[in-house]
């Protein structure tokens, strides 16, 4: 039988949806408390299963089918109180959740599953199932009191629902069959059904793939309105759908049935978004940067001209000038996404570490619709689950030793997210033990990382374990430990022109706090000249340029060079060497030391002259000639010209190496 | 009266099935051609045509299916033999609906030969039975 719809060209639009609903699901099991049937949350946690099994089915993922339709019957017992809450339950049921992901996961990549493990999960799930329909027959055996009766009734009482279901065109594309719909609805009561036809087309104009049907459907029985939705969950936003009760005068606020027209979509905040391809959003915020620099451009070529360009000219400059940055601001505002996505794996990781440690921990965020762009927002999930993996592992005492130190027993995991001047700021900070200055530097020391005479702050100290190899876990967990941690999370951190710095006090807590730029496709830069040639050096990485006073400047060991830079030697970086440009030394005007932040140290790069500040629009050079080690990116000028924009961190760790690291002639 | 052989150019997989049409003593007021090679089994003479759906009849296979009652030009009244569907969906419900709308434009009528039934209550589900004149 030949296939008309290559029903392959949805899978991606399956996993996607399919991996939104398994967020859900954790999301909500993580809310599930023992002991506690929350209704509410058990229907979420049931729709999305019953979504992904049902759309699994229509794409021939009967495997996922089948495990979700385990995963069905155990929740339907659950909102039917045929099971109790217990914390055993909601383990299995997040390790059904898990190997599910994985299974989606495995089907994406065309790989086969892990069988052992879903075996294991799906026989967990059978024994709670069966636990259930044993407790289930147990209850019906007893004799139904008229009480009981009475209370089932009067807490459902029958009603008569009037559902207008009508489809967009392309529901059948989104592998949906208002058919199946129907006939579930079907099975809640008394069913009686009107099809609308008047917009099916006549036989020769039809499209067989479009739907043109509508349907008006009666039902009465003991139904709630969440049964009703629960039905037409999967098609939410592929359909008009109206719910009312027969017997109200007024259509009852439903999001979905208000403001309803005939022929006309509703609307809503849900609806009002479409799916758009990241290539695209790129493609576009690329053609908007070459827009800002071509208006640079003309701006300059205008300012140049020998007789003046007239006042109007000037005044369309200026509207120009004020438009496209308003446009780059739009345009990268499109890839901007709320920093609540970088906290979603958060709960589950505090919610298992905390069992498997025995502690009790209490997660906090605030300032989750806090916008980033979506590029440093993928990039900063893994140094956030370490920072607070670090938080549960070392910082967050037991309950015991909580209650010894006149604590509550359960600790507190903070996460907050704010704007602040230009930049997003995430904190991380935590009740706990908070960090051992003397403990951290024994440590340092017998790592070799630091030496035993040299004097260090508080603060110096605690940035130590940003440094590779420093651990002070007593044992490798698979928590942390390894000493390889830390210093990747500053580093990828660094690696998204950001900053991490630490408060910590014995006893009362910690707490990180990372900063990162809102976007990686502009940038604050300072234009500095070495010989012939500009640079851009990132303007949030400079702390002062000051100027290079050759008599503080002392050579070690023949090679890394120090000066004296207030009361400390910090190393210096001689970019002309390193690039092998002839510098532009004029004895009328000295050579400028450019000053940075690198933790808690500070470097130092001597430029030929700083010639100002200007935004500029960030080119990869990766994309467009290949990475090149020192180099962050590239820009175009006003003048038309090229500027490479440095890797002040990657040029600070290579100071010792001149001459290796490019050659720009 | 001359009987034409129909030979529908689609080559897909048929939807509808392949009917073997035996050829009855007694002389019919219809007469049966043979039948197609592919796809439709359409029994033409002057006023009835005969169309048998295959037992499943799904969205994946529609278009096949449109095309083949396409061929049909609608200027007689038709028999459409469900007797065999085990499976059918709303596309191809939907589809049916408006054929037997094209039908009874052109003043012919549409007569369900058998209809199986699982055809006539998914049908009857989607409140299309009366609409397509199987109550």
């Amino acid at each position: 039988m030949e296939i008309d719809i290559n029903l392959s060209q949805f899978h991606d639009i399956f996993f996607e949806e399919s991996f939104e609903g398994i967020e859900s699901m954790e999301s909500e099991l993580l809310n599930l408390s023992p002991g506690t049937a929350d209704k509410e949350i058990i229907n979420t946690i049931f729709r999305a299963a019953h979504s992904i099994k049902g759309s699994a089915s229509t794409f021939g993922f009967s495997i996922i089918s089948d495990f979700t339709h385990k995963m069905e019957t155990v929740l339907d017992k659950m909102r039917n109180d045929e099971l109790e809450i217990t914390q055993e339950l909601i383990s299995v049921l997040l390790s059904a959740v898990d190997s599910l992901n994985n299974m989606l996961i495995s089907d994406k990549e065309g790989k086969p599953h892990d069988t052992t493990i879903v075996e294991n999960v799906s026989a967990q799930l059978e024994i709670f199932s069966s636990q259930a329909a044993t407790e289930s027959t147990a209850a019906d055996s007893k004799p139904d009191s008229d009480d009981t009766q009475a209370e089932t009734t009067d807490d459902n009482p029958e009603q008569r629902w009037r559902i207008g279901f009508f489809p967009d065109e392309k529901l059948f594309y989104t592998g949906n069959d208002p058919l199946r719909l129907i006939r579930e609805l079907q099975t809640l009561g008394e069913f009686a059904i009107k099809a609308e036809v008047d917009n099916v087309p006549g036989f020769d104009d039809l499209d067989v793939h479009n739907c043109y049907l509508g349907w008006r459907i009666q039902l009465q029985g003991h139904i709630t309105r969440e049964q009703i939705e629960e039905v037409f969950a999967w098609v939410e936003g592929d359909c008009r759908l109206e719910i009312n009760r027969e017997l109200e005068r007024r259509t009852t606020t439903d999001r979905r049935s208000d403001s309803i027209q005939p022929g006309r979509r509703k609307t809503d905040t849900e609806q009002r978004s479409i799916r758009v391809s990241t290539d695209k959003i790129d493609n576009m915020l690329n053609l908007v940067g070459e827009l800002v620099i071509t208006q640079s451009i003309l701006n300059r070529v205008c300012n140049e001209l020998g007789s003046g360009p007239s006042e109007k000219l000037l005044d369309c400059l200026e509207q120009l000038e004020r438009n496209t940055r308003d446009l780059q601001e739009q345009t990268m505002s499109i890839r901007m996404l709320p920093v609540d996505n970088a906290f979603q794996r958060i709960p589950r990781i505090v919610h298992d570490l905390s069992i498997t440690q025995g502690k009790q921990v209490a997660l906090e965020f605030s300032g989750e619709t806090t916008e980033l762009d979506k590029t440093v927002l993928e990039k900063i999930g893994d140094p956030l689950v370490h920072l607070v993996r670090n938080a549960l592992d070392h910082g967050i005492e037991t309950p015991e030793t909580r209650t010894l130190q006149g604590k509550p027993e359960q600790g507190v995991i903070r996460i907050n997210a704010s704007h602040e001047g230009g930049y997003v700021m995430l904190r991380i900070s935590d009740d706990g033990s908070g960090i051992n200055p003397e403990k951290v530097l024994a440590n340092a020391i017998e790592h070799n990382l630091v030496a035993e005479d040299e004097e260090l702050s508080d603060n110096q100290i605690q940035n130590l374990i940003f440094l590779p190899g420093f651990s002070t876990a007593a044992e490798v967990t698979d928590i942390s430990g390894r000493g390889v941690g830390m210093d990747v999370v500053k580093r990828n951190i660094s690696d998204l022109g950001g900053t991490v710095d630490i408060w910590s006090e014995q006893g009362v807590g910690s707490t990180f706090t990372i900063k990162l730029p809102l976007t990686l496709a502009i940038l604050d830069g300072q234009i500095v000249r070495i010989g012939n040639q500009i640079f851009i050096i990132p303007l949030h990485s400079i702390k002062e340029t000051v100027m290079f006073n050759d008599k503080n400047a002392n050579t070690v060991a023949g090679k890394a060079e120090l000066y004296k830079y207030r009361d400390e030697y910090i190393s210096v970086t001689r970019l002309y060497e390193l690039f092998n440009i002839e510098p532009d030394i004029d004895s009328d005007h000295p050579q400028l030391l450019v000053v940075f932040d690198i933790g808690e140290k500070h470097v130092g790069i001597l430029v030929d002259d700083v010639i100002g500040q200007q935004q500029v629009v960030i080119k990869s050079l990766e994309n467009n000639y290949k990475s090149v080690p020192g180099l962050a990116g590239a820009t175009v000028l006003g003048d038309g010209s090229v500027a490479l924009i440095l890797d002040v961190l990657g040029l600070a760790s290579r100071h010792n190496q001149p001459g290796n690291l490019l050659n720009t002639g | 009266m001359s009987t034409t052989k129909k030979t529908v150019a689609n080559k897909k997989a048929p939807a509808v099935r392949k009917k073997r049409v035996s050829k009855k003593k007694a002389a019919p007021k219809k007469k049966v051609v043979k039948r197609a090679s592919t796809g439709t089994n359409a029994s033409k003479h002057a006023s009835i045509q005969t169309l048998t759906l295959d037992s499943i009849a799904v969205i994946n296979n529609a278009k096949s299916l449109y095309q083949d009652f396409s061929q049909i030009a609608g200027n007689t009244d038709i028999n459409i033999d469900a007797s065999a569907v085990e499976m059918i969906d709303t596309a191809v419900l939907q589809m049916l609906f408006a054929f037997v709308m094209k039908i009874r434009a052109n003043n012919h009528t549409v007569n369900w030969i058998k209809p199986s039934d699982e055809f006539v209550s998914r049908a009857t589900l989607l409140g299309l039975n009366q609409h397509m004149g199987m109550a």
